[in-house]
């Protein structure tokens, strides 16, 4: 082992993995590489285009942006960690349903996104899951298909679980001037 | 059936037209060649018959006038002792692509709103009928319409190859300065297919889909801004700065 290596213990799906690594090795490639969890995707590298979005303690974040050294003691979830026992995770049923992906290259970096959306403080119209979700880039141009599935999702899930607080929050409602700006 | 394709002309918008014909010939090819296989072993109950005599259906090759006298595709193999049956064929355009145009066609119908201090432009509705023959897979093809517009809103209003006049060096090389359309952008589409069957193109009447959502798109986008602004934009993208 290289003396600049640590020893690196990363809680990912559930599951402990400690590994010696490099500490410039990003989260993304302690992800693909070294553990072997290819679903999260390298789409730039750079920040630019979420396809290698992750959950830390619940908060998406940009796997390629974060060292993996700088995780330790927090829960990942990764887009494999999303099913339950064989069970696809609703927001993945719902990509299913209603047409969320085309190549899907992106879809699990929106997937996951999307997961991350419903546990932030986000208004409830479709303007506002297209703001959300404005940071996982889709090429191919699924993005009614997107729109669709996570509203589609979101309305399920409340209904399943009523009790729990809806992520509809009223700061959010505020019309942005620019929306309607018309001659 | 293994079938073999061979075009000379790598066109992937076309390849359902072109793989359609040449299925249709290689089942063909291949029916003829099972019946005949049937009809020509001494234990077949079809021994004897011609072509004309049997039909091929539900994985059996029967008499028309007797459906007591079938036998079935994996009988057929068996007495012959093959694993498998190959045939290979050639589909050539024919004499009808001369004298037809088979082209998928496309209206686009934008709403835009152009704010009136920063210039900035917003594709606000989007409606958008084409015509690409039989529709085989409504979900993908549609999708692929939708991506394709989504395509031409970009073209329109986004995206920009900036080189270095001095060496032609690209200088917006990534995802952050080359700006593609993200979520935000895009309003509700409505794309959708006016579905006619064109018999000249091939036997099932398919055309291309994968570029006609784009043709056509970032124009309807150019002319909703002259009718919003007055203004002609003749280059692309249409930013704030060409409105101002």
């Amino acid at each position: 082992m290289d003396d600049n290596f640590v020893q690196v213990t990363l809680h990912i799906n559930g599951q402990e993995y400690v590994l010696p690594l490099d500490p410039r090795v990003t989260l993304l490639d302690a992800l693909r590489e070294y553990i072997g969890l290819t679903g999260t995707k390298k789409g730039c590298d750079h920040g630019q285009c979420g396809a290698c979005t992750v959950l830390v303690d619940g908060r998406r974040i940009d796997s390629c942006l974060s060292f993996a050294v700088m995780n330790e003691g927090k829960a990942i979830t990764t887009v494999e960690g999303l099913e339950n026992d064989g069970q696809l995770h609703p927001m993945q049923a719902a990509f299913i349903e209603y047409d969320g992906f085309q190549c899907g290259y992106c879809t699990a970096g929106q997937i996951v996104s999307a997961v991350g959306l419903l546990n932030e403080a986000s208004g409830p119209s479709d303007d506002d899951v297209r703001e959300g979700m404005s940071g996982n880039i889709c090429r191919c141009g699924a993005y009614p298909g997107i729109v669709e599935a996570v509203q589609h999702c979101r309305a399920a899930m409340h209904r399943s679980r009523p009790s729990q607080p809806s992520s509809y929050s009223p700061q959010s409602s505020i019309e942005k001037a620019d929306d309607d700006a018309t001659l | 059936m293994r079938p073999f394709k061979y075009i000379h002309v790598t066109d992937a918008p076309t390849a359902i037209t072109t793989l359609a014909s040449e299925r249709q010939a290689a089942c063909t090819s291949l029916g003829e060649k099972l019946v005949s296989l049937a009809c020509t072993h001494p234990s077949s109950p079809l021994f004897g018959s011609s072509q004309q005599q049997v039909v091929v259906e539900n994985s059996i090759v029967r008499r028309k006038d007797d459906e007591e006298h079938c036998i079935s595709y994996t009988d057929i193999l068996h007495l012959h002792q093959r694993d498998m049956l190959e045939v290979m064929t050639q589909v050539q355009p024919d004499t009808e692509s001369k004298k037809y145009t088979c082209y998928s066609f496309g209206s686009h119908f934008v709403e835009v709103h152009v704010h009136p201090y920063s210039g900035e432009v917003r594709v606000t509705r989007y409606v958008a009928a084409f015509d690409a023959g039989r529709i085989v897979n409504q979900k993908t093809a549609c999708s692929q319409l939708t991506g394709g517009i989504i395509w031409g809103i970009g073209m329109a209003l986004e995206e920009q190859v900036i080189r270095d006049e001095r060496n032609g060096r690209i200088l917006n090389a990534d995802l952050a300065e080359y700006h593609v359309p993200v979520n935000r952008d895009i309003p509700d589409i409505d794309a959708f297919f006016v579905e006619e069957h064109d018999p000249h193109m091939n036997i099932l009447g398919t055309k291309s889909v994968g570029e006609i959502g784009t043709v056509g798109s970032a124009a309807a986008i150019a002319n909703a801004v002259y009718h919003a602004t007055g203004k002609r934009i003749r280059t692309l993208p249409i930013t704030l700065d060409k409105l101002l």
